[in-house]
């Protein structure tokens, strides 16, 4: 049980084998791969408090899983200070931080049975045979493993295994747990359930759990706090919450949320009294609270608005709410999906298809041209070089 | 960058890593025992070494190599290895995918027809050898069998004359060694996909064609191995002569590798024997080098 | 076999007879030669004369007994010496080639490369160029004759096929296995012998197959060097190569082959496999 201190961490992998492998992987040399040096994760820098359920999420090859893997011991880190409880761990091997990891492929050992998978660390660490056999069947309870225990790994199903996986790092009663993508190899409908499982046992074992993931629905369901990452560089930490409402820039916008918000160049107008956003030629007013937080910097006007599904109206009655901030679209898709209906629609002077997210009874034809509320309170701007989210407080 | 993470690198793969340390034992043992006699070889070959230990090697330069080409019975030894390796190598692959071809059809028979055909290559060449040299020496089996056939005119010592001996060894290496070739081939046939016979027989190919166009281009790979492996196997070749003829009748076939042998340990001439030896490892590691590079690109094709 | 092939068979099957019979003789033929072998090893020289190709209908065991009797032969001392030379070659061969190659295989280094294609270099020679050097050093060091030298000269010459086919496997073996071992707190000796080595297992009998079989069968290696009486060499002194006891002759082929004769029948598809895994690997 301990906290994580990450200090200005760096991992660069030289222009060798080893990268390639990492392409492999999906890891960033995909993107720059003429590059000499690959900086996969830069600066990174972090506190994990004790018993924190702390999830990475970003695309694939944003440096999540290296820095996971830094933290486990299996990659160097080429710069930087890593802490765990207090201690700093650089030069400490894996078996020796006290860590349990579960990997995205399981990697149960196929020639020992379930009970010698979860057994095998504590069999190493010269635990006493007893004591073994009972945190192995205390694990096997827990995760409903008490059956299969004489089996090996190739006669358990992918639900079964990723419960080994997960045994085998509950016995060693680590400090910190590791997960690496645990959940990918599963079913939708397994990935479901399993995402609430190792919530509970999050739980249960109080301990510090760090997750990996590219799946924002995992990261936003699971984490106590949210690590997003691009390109090796953090984009912005918080709970899941604060990444929903207050996105740092464009990227964590558009990444967390599904579907994906909706974010279009527009252009902001102030008078003396009010502000306005102008969409594909079409004026809207802005919420005068929303508009008093937008941090427009001096002489520009042209921005990128952002705006979810969920804050675009369509219904009659909701449209009444909305007078000033609408503008005209095309419905060019409707998918009802029983609790909500998405449309899909296409705005003049936009060259993206817009969202929405509406009511189960609304009523509007496809190809029909429709009036579109914007809850500007809600709406996101965005600066249109950086990205970077120019609402404040 | 780099300084910086040396100063914090060290240790923290070191236990996750596989040392070097896990190469050595293999590493020494095949460095001592076969790369440093390679070179103490070619060392050799550029003395008139008579293996005495008293005596130092005098350097002699090229002189041994220069002498292969007036040694009269180096090149009967090249010539019979050469005629071996021609001879085993067509009939081998040749017979050995038409046998694949038709054990791929043959049912149930497939396993029996195989293990048999593969059980020659699996015994030692010494005691092939000698079934062979019972059966086909003047007082042996075949010879036996014509006599109470009445078929006098056939009786003869099979292994009398250099033209009949090669004939033998080239039959007994043929016997040893087509299961074998038949085997890979089977592997290679069956790598190609049936629908592909299907689409042939669609668009209105008879066998010929489905041989042609479909069996042959796709087992190509498997062809190139079959060849190269018999290639640098005959040219070897060294048992069966020693127990079939001892080079015989004279010298007349003698290979390579026996002429080797015999230069060396027979008439100690271990500078000369070792400079054949290494002309032979030239032309060998050239058809190894053929094979190293088409089998890598076989790897990248798929 | 697939449906596939199922259909395709079917269609071919007008054909299937003629193929039989043609397979069915060509088997016969090659098995002609071990038929000899095996059924004249139990007749008399007479016998063999006048009907090589009859069963024994008189068997005799007179050959069998000179073979296995005769002080002057002691087919045991071969039976040791090649049984050391194939367990303790094979054996040391396979843990000493199965560790390289894991070093080869997982090492991030680029030096590891040029070291695997060192190892592979020992593919392409002829063994005949190391006997010269090897009987040099083994007379000057007094260490001709010997058993031990000659295992590890065996160990030597399989190494690198092994490495070769080790090398290949390991790379199919996820490398999450071992960082989980890491983790789990194994030291990477552990984990070769715990983890990785049993994983090993298809390979490790392939090889063994193979080198076990070609060390057993080898006959120029303890012939040159050492003299050694191993089932090969043994069997070439006594018999000598100008002898016409065919009785004899066949009595030594085939105890010699008996062990390899047994194994075979055993396991044929594995030595098949086994054999021809070097060439299918390519």
């Amino acid at each position: 049980m301990a906290g994580l201190e990450l200090k200005h961490i760096d991992k660069i992998y030289p222009n060798t084998e080893t990268k390639k492998k990492k392409r492999k992987k999906g890891e960033p040399a995909a993107v720059e791969p003429a590059q000499k040096e690959l900086k996969a994760v830069s600066d990174f820098n972090l506190e994990i408090k004790d018993k924190e359920f702390l999830v990475l999420v970003g695309p694939s090859g944003c440096g999540k899983s290296t820095t996971l893997r830094m933290i486990a011991g299996l990659e160097d880190i080429t710069a930087g200070e890593l802490y765990i409880d207090g201690q700093l761990v650089n030069n400490v091997a894996s078996k020796d931080r006290d860590i349990a990891m579960v990997f995205q492929s399981y990697a149960l050992y196929p020639h020992m049975t379930v009970f010698e998978n979860m057994a095998f660390a504590l069999k190493l660490r010269k635990v006493p045979k007893d004591e073994i056999k009972t945190r192995v069947l205390e694990a096997a309870k827990i995760l409903e493993l008490e059956e299969y225990l004489g089996r090996k790994p190739k006669a358990l199903s992918g639900g079964q295994r990723q419960r080994v996986a997960l045994g085998r790092a509950i016995v060693r009663q680590p400090k910190v747990f590791l997960m690496d993508e645990p959940l990918s190899n599963l079913d939708a409908k397994l990935r479901v359930a399993m995402r609430t499982e190792i919530a509970k046992l999050h739980k249960r074992l109080a301990t510090t759990f760090i997750y990996v993931t590219h799946d924002q629905t995992e990261a936003m369901t699971m984490g106590d706090r949210i690590v997003v990452m691009k390109d090796g560089v953090i984009q912005q930490v918080g709970d899941p919450n604060e990444l929903y409402q207050q996105p740092a820039n464009r990227f964590v916008a558009e990444f967390i949320g599904s579907p994906q918000m909706n974010v279009f160049p527009a252009a902001i107008e102030r008078t003396a009294n009010e502000t306005f956003a102008l969409i594909g030629g079409k004026k809207i007013t802005v919420n005068a609270e929303r508009a008093a937080k937008i941090d427009l910097p001096e002489g520009k006007s042209e921005v990128f608005i952002g705006i979810r599904p969920e804050d675009l109206y369509v219904e009659e009655e909701n449209l009444v709410k909305y007078p000033d901030s609408q503008i005209d679209a095309n419905i060019e898709v409707r998918e009802p999906l029983g609790s909500d209906i998405y449309l899909y629609m296409t705005v003049p002077g936009v060259d993206k298809t817009v969202t929405a997210r509406v009511l189960p009874t609304y009523d509007g034809k496809m190809d029909e041209t429709v009036k579109l509320a914007l809850d500007t309170e809600r709406m996101h701007v965005f600066d249109c070089g950086s990205g970077a989210s120019l609402i404040r407080g | 960058m780099r300084k910086k993470g040396k100063t914090i690198r060290p240790m923290a793969l070191k236990g996750n890593t596989v040392s070097f340390g896990f190469a050595v034992p293999a590493l020494a043992l095949y460095t001592v025992l076969l790369i440093v006699p390679i070179i103490i070889a070619f060392g050799f070959s550029f003395t008139s070494w008579n293996g005495i230990a008293t005596t130092t090697p005098k350097f002699i330069g090229f002189d041994n190599y220069a002498a292969m080409f007036q040694d009269e019975r180096l090149g009967n030894a090249i010539g019979v290895t050469v005629t071996i390796t021609v001879v085993v190598v067509v009939c081998v692959n040749v017979f050995g995918l038409l046998l694949a071809m038709l054990l791929n059809h043959a049912g149930k028979m497939t396993n029996v027809s195989r293990s048999v055909f593969f059980a020659p290559y699996v015994l030692s060449t010494v005691a092939i050898s000698f079934i062979w040299l019972s059966i086909l020496s003047y007082t042996g089996i075949l010879n036996s069998i014509f006599e109470a056939l009445g078929w006098e005119g056939l009786i003869k010592n099979y292994l009398g004359t250099q033209q009949e001996a090669i004939a033998s060894i080239c039959v007994v290496e043929i016997w040893r060694t087509l299961g074998f070739h038949m085997v890979i081939y089977l592997a290679a046939l069956q790598t190609v996909p049936a629908d592909l016979y299907e689409a042939c027989t669609v668009d209105g190919g008879g066998r010929w064609h489905k041989f042609r166009y479909v069996t042959l281009p796709l087992i190509t790979p498997g062809i190139t191995i079959s060849l190269l492996m018999s290639i640098i196997n005959e040219l070897r070749m060294y048992d069966i002569v020693k127990v079939l003829t001892d080079g015989g009748p004279g010298y007349a076939t003698e290979t390579i590798t026996y002429n080797i042998v015999t230069q060396a340990f027979g008439n100690n001439m271990l500078g000369y024997s070792s400079a054949i030896a290494v002309f032979l490892f030239a032309v060998i590691a050239t058809v190894a080098i053929i094979q190293i590079k088409v089998t890598t690109k076989k790897e990248v094709e798929y | 076999m697939s449906s596939n092939e199922k259909r395709l068979r079917k269609r071919i099957s007008g054909f299937s007879i003629t193929t039989k019979v043609i397979m069915l003789i060509a088997t016969v033929v090659v098995a002609i030669p071990l038929y000899i072998a095996v059924v004249n090893a139990f007749k008399t020289n007479d016998a063999i004369t006048s009907a090589p190709l009859a069963p024994p209908l008189q068997p005799t065991l007179e050959n069998l007994e000179y073979v296995l009797t005769n002080p002057n032969v002691n087919i045991g001392e071969m039976y040791f010496n090649s049984a050391m030379i194939a367990g303790f070659g094979t054996v040391g061969c396979i843990l000493l080639s199965a560790m390289a190659a894991y070093y080869l295989a997982r090492s991030r280094r680029k030096s590891s490369k040029n070291l695997y294609m060192y190892f592979l270099f020992g593919l392409m020679v002829p063994y005949v160029i190391v006997y010269v050097p090897l009987v040099t050093i083994f007379k000057y060091m007094g260490l001709m004759g010997n058993l031990p030298t000659l295992i590890f000269v065996f160990i030597s010459g399989s190494i690198s096929f092994s490495v070769f086919m080790f090398y290949g496997f390991i790379k199919t073996v996820p490398k999450e296995l071992e960082e989980a071992a890491a983790i789990d707190g194994a030291s990477p000796l552990r984990i070769f012998w715990t983890i990785i080595f049993p994983l090993l297992k298809p390979c490790t009998t392939t090889v063994a197959i193979f080198i076990g079989l070609s060390m057993w069968n080898d006959f120029m290696t303890p012939l040159i060097i050492g003299n050694v009486k191993t089932i090969t060499v043994g069997i070439y002194t006594a018999i000598g190569p100008y002898s016409s006891d065919w009785g004899t002759v066949f009595a030594f082929v085939l105890c010699g082959s008996v062990p390899i004769i047994v194994a075979y029948l055993l396991a044929q598809k594995q030595f098949i496999s086994g054999l021809t895994a070097g060439a299918l690997k390519g």
